[in-house]
């Protein structure tokens, strides 16, 4: 398939993808649509919200409307980080000679599914800092590549906090998006009953390949951001930080650590893909705006007070919004 | 203001549409702030404004129509303040992202000129999808200029201080000086007081005593304004301090209030010098006529009271013989109209007696008729007060004759002829009476009324003025009657009856005098139902003139001193004279004056002297 696309391309491969998730999704179209625009943008999703309520079943859509090889991992106390990325492992060949092959993990693939992240170890947690990152794995010493598009989506409960390990605020910074799965209503739920209670198999049709994703991805990059929407997303992201002059009072008080310049970067590449899905060649305060909640919930850091008030990120940033004049 | 790439690089011709949009937005946005700057400047303005009134108001001269140019010099504030964002420069990229951000361009606009000179293939798509978004794009709505509701009160009460100044200035205004804080003048009172003093000297060398008693009266009550304005300054210095006395009076409801029309205010001096102008202002025909009647009253005053003098020295004349001699000798014309009846010419219906009583009579009646015609004027709650005036002295005036009735009772019985016998040389048995003491003219008056009885009995009944006597009795037959009968026949006769009260040497008869008496009751007690104002004009129709009717008390008066001045009597007409003072003194404003003078004269003369009561 030809890896250059134009706008429209774009916008109608995206549609194309949306549609194929929503043969399988009842339901969730911001979610759909955030973790494509991190896909295209090349980030990872961290989902968050109860069991049940179809995180997996979307990543599996969504490798499947993309023909992506899919992998999924299940997060337990006991996985180790060789569980994830591989290791090597003695083999004997057809002369009985023994030798060393590296046995490559699940983490081999285009999409990665870890599910319940939160309840491996902090240090089977980090076995995922490289390949989100890098692209790459290393195993005793020898770096594997990842295919690409590499996308990993992990989801945790908020609910379930025993026997969980927070992740660490560095491989949060890690998911470019994360996003929150709200519970179906009652229509949804009737389409989610009707498509998993019968015989019925449904049929998930490729919308595109990963040249076409990759290209996606070239183009969602080529958008014009004019300084002053640049300047936007910076003073968003530095908005974030208590002891910034112009962080707004809320941060000050409930604000532990703001966002990185990773939080800037994934506020203008999203901001991108999404002028990109408005019709537009050009990156708007108004895309930085939309993508903040998403790109930076994650990455601000309440301290001991805003946790014990409860307090939503998603407040905090709706703060800095209104304090950061375009 | 040239259009140029803020990275400086030349403007293309690819962006037409955003290269119009970008001039257009800069002159429309510079408008705009220079509008906001102005308005947000306002409030400020009125409040800079306010706060100048109050200083001008406050101050000495107070706001006047002057000080409208200093109160519009703070619209300059505004003015000034949306001058400098009108001539600030202001960029293209600047205005195309404020475009963008106003017309939800969502930057296209401003992207488009940043990125003017990239050749990349989103970046012509870009400028494309601009450049078809500025095409149909109205920049003038996109900048509007919509007043908060804050500078648009400010605007508008801005506008309300100038048009009232400018209404004031211009004199559009029925009354053009606002009222602001007077100014007081010291000086005024005294030019007032000195202008009616000049007046009250021109209206006395006019004679205008009318007028000049109204100038003396407003005078008065100027000073009196002044002291009370005096006495209240230090109260007014002393400022908050405590309660007022008003205060306090209201906080004590025992404490009677004193009433606030007291007060003269203000106010109450302009209505007063209101109508004293109104009072004043005479045409010289109206001044003229005023000085013409009141020298045509002075005149017909100074008559009555001449007269009235000539009437009691004459009186005083025949009835004590003291001084004054008769002034007239028999067969010698009188020289007054009470003489005629001494010469008993009264009684024979001389004509000059009735000509000089009616030349006597019409002035009094003339006065009682104004007296009258003013009464008449007077409200209701006056005649009410008048009527029981009137009650009160004709049930005195009945208690009266009552008790001249009893002494003339008295008198009819046998202790009269007892004392005759005792003593027969007094004709009047009197007792310790004054005739026995009243000498040789007292015999010479009892004479003369002697022989005014005898003339009278010739006279028919009619001619008598009163009602006739049927038990009266020739004069032959009633001579040598006692002095009641003959002081009897002179109260009947039509005369002033001004004729002595001593009897003549007339027999004291008491059946005679027993009916002269009673007819003389009769007359009193016909009086005693009359009406004060119609007691001096008595003089027709059979009852008697106010001449007569004095001369009646005072006969009536010397009765009772002879007939009734023996113990008992004394202390009675003692007691009716300090009761009619007293009723004079406490009706002194609703009695006629000539009224007074009789009653006084009468009691006067019933008073008996100090010395005979010693005597006694």
């Amino acid at each position: 398939m030809n890896d250059v696309v134009d706008p429209d391309r774009f916008r109608q491969i995206f549609g194309s993808i949306e549609d194929a998730v929503h043969e399988q999704i009842v339901g969730m179209p911001q979610v759909v649509r955030d973790c494509l625009m991190a896909l295209v943008a090349g980030g990872h999703v961290l989902l968050e919200g109860v069991p049940g309520l179809g995180k997996t079943l979307l990543v599996k859509s969504l490798a499947e409307a993309l023909d992506l090889e899919f992998r999924r991992i299940q997060f337990t106390p006991d996985l180790m980080p060789a569980d994830i990325t591989g290791t090597r492992m003695v083999v004997e060949d057809e002369q009985g000679r023994k030798r060393f092959e590296v046995h490559k993990g699940p983490i081999f693939g285009q999409i990665v599914l870890a599910d319940e992240v939160n309840r491996a170890t902090p240090k089977t947690q980090s076995a995922l800092l490289e390949a989100m990152q890098e692209a790459q794995v290393t195993i005793v010493g020898e770096t594997f590549g990842l295919p690409a598009p590499f996308f990993v989506v992990a989801t945790q409960n908020p609910l379930e906090m025993d026997g969980t390990y927070p992740l660490p605020e560095a491989q949060m910074d890690r998911f470019f998006f994360k996003l929150r799965v709200s519970f179906p209503d009652l229509e949804e739920m009737r389409s989610i009953l009707a498509r998993t209670t019968s015989d019925e198999e449904q049929k998930i049709p490729v919308a595109c390949d990963a040249g076409e994703l990759l290209a996606m991805g070239r183009l969602a990059r080529q958008v014009l951001v004019k300084e002053s929407v640049q300047d936007f997303a910076i003073r968003v992201m530095l908005s974030t930080h208590p002891d910034k002059a112009e962080a707004p009072d809320l941060v000050r008080r409930y604000v532990r650590y703001g966002a990185s310049p990773r939080g800037a970067q994934a506020l203008l590449l999203a901001a991108k893909v999404r002028a990109l899905l408005e019709g537009r060649e050009n990156a708007s305060v108004d895309d930085v705006r939309a993508v903040t909640r998403p790109a930076l919930r994650h990455r601000v850091i309440l301290n001991f007070e805003g946790e014990a008030e409860g307090l939503d990120p998603d407040r905090v940033l709706d703060a800095v919004l209104e304090a950061v004049r375009a | 203001m040239s259009l140029r790439h803020p990275r400086g690089e030349p403007h293309p011709a690819a962006l037409p549409a955003v290269t119009r949009c970008s001039g257009r937005a800069v002159r429309a946005w510079r408008r705009l702030r220079a509008l906001k700057a102005a308005a947000g400047m306002l409030p400020l303005s009125l409040l800079a404004m306010i706060a100048t009134v109050a200083y001008l108001e406050v101050g000495q001269t107070g706001l006047e129509p002057g000080h409208l140019g200093l109160l519009a010099l703070w619209l300059l504030l505004p003015a000034l303040s949306g001058l400098r964002p009108l001539l600030r420069p202001v960029e293209a990229a600047q205005a195309l992202a404020e475009l963008d951000a106003r017309s939800s361009m969502a930057d296209r606009l401003g992207t488009a000129w940043e990125f003017v000179g990239d050749d990349a293939e989103l970046a012509k798509l870009q400028r494309r999808d601009a450049e078809a978004h500025a095409a149909g794009l109205d920049v003038e709505a996109a900048f509007v200029f919509e007043p908060k509701r804050v500078p648009l009160i400010a605007l508008l009460a801005c506008l309300f201080l100038v048009c009232s100044g400018g209404a004031l200035l211009l004199d559009l205004t029925p009354d053009a000086v606002p009222d602001g804080p007077r100014v007081e003048d010291d000086g005024a009172v005294e030019r007032l007081l000195e202008s009616i003093g000049r007046d009250s000297v021109r209206f006395t060398e006019r004679g205008d005593k009318r007028a000049v008693a109204l100038l003396t009266d407003l005078e008065r009550k100027i000073r009196e304004i002044e002291e009370r304005e005096e006495a209240l300054q230090p109260e007014d210095d002393e400022g908050p301090a405590g309660p007022s006395e008003e205060d306090a009076a209201k906080d004590d409801p025992d404490e009677p209030m004193e009433p606030s029309e007291d007060r003269i205010t203000v106010e109450d001096l302009e209505r007063l010098e209101a109508e004293f102008m109104e009072q004043i202002r005479l045409s010289d025909a109206q001044e003229a006529e005023l000085v013409s009647q009141l020298f045509q009253r002075t005149k017909e005053a100074t008559r009555l009271v001449q007269r009235l003098e000539e009437h009691i020295h004459d009186e005083h004349a025949v009835s004590f013989g003291g001084a004054g001699q008769p002034s007239f000798q028999p067969g010698q014309e009188p020289h007054s109209p009470f003489e005629g009846l001494q010469t008993g010419e009264g009684m024979t219906g001389n004509a000059s007696v009735d000509s000089n009583l009616a030349s006597i009579g019409n002035p009094i009646e003339e006065d009682m008729d104004l007296y009258t015609r003013d009464l008449s004027e007077e409200s209701l709650n006056e005649h009410e007060r008048v009527h029981d005036t009137q009650e009160s002295f004709n049930q005195f005036l009945r208690e009266f004759v009552k008790d001249l009735q009893q002494v003339a009772a008295e008198q009819a019985t046998g202790r009269k002829r007892k004392r005759n016998r005792d003593k027969p040389s007094v004709k009047v048995d009197s007792g310790q009476g004054v005739a026995d003491r009243s000498g040789a003219q007292s015999e010479r008056g009892l004479e003369e009324l002697g022989a005014q009885k005898r003339d009278g009995a010739r006279r028919p009944p009619e001619q008598l003025g009163g009602a006739p006597d049927a038990d009266a009795k020739p004069a032959g037959e009633q001579q040598g009657s006692g002095p009641l009968s003959d002081n009897a026949m002179a109260i009947k006769g039509p005369s002033d009856g001004t004729t002595s009260p001593g009897a003549s040497g007339a027999g004291s008869q008491a059946d005679t005098s027993a009916k002269g008496l009673k007819t003389m009751l009769q007359d009193l007690s016909e009086l005693g139902d009359l009406r004060i104002d119609q007691l001096p004009s008595l003089g027709s129709g059979g009852r008697l003139s106010s001449e007569e009717r004095a001369v009646l008390f005072q006969q009536v008066a010397r009765l009772k001193v002879q007939v009734g001045s023996t113990g008992e009597d004394d202390d009675v007409t003692v007691d009716y004279f300090d009761e009619a003072e007293e009723l004079l003194v406490s009706n002194r404003s609703s009695l006629p004056p000539l009224f007074r003078d009789y009653a006084h004269n009468y009691f006067e003369a019933i008073r008996p002297p100090e010395d005979e009561s010693e005597e006694r």
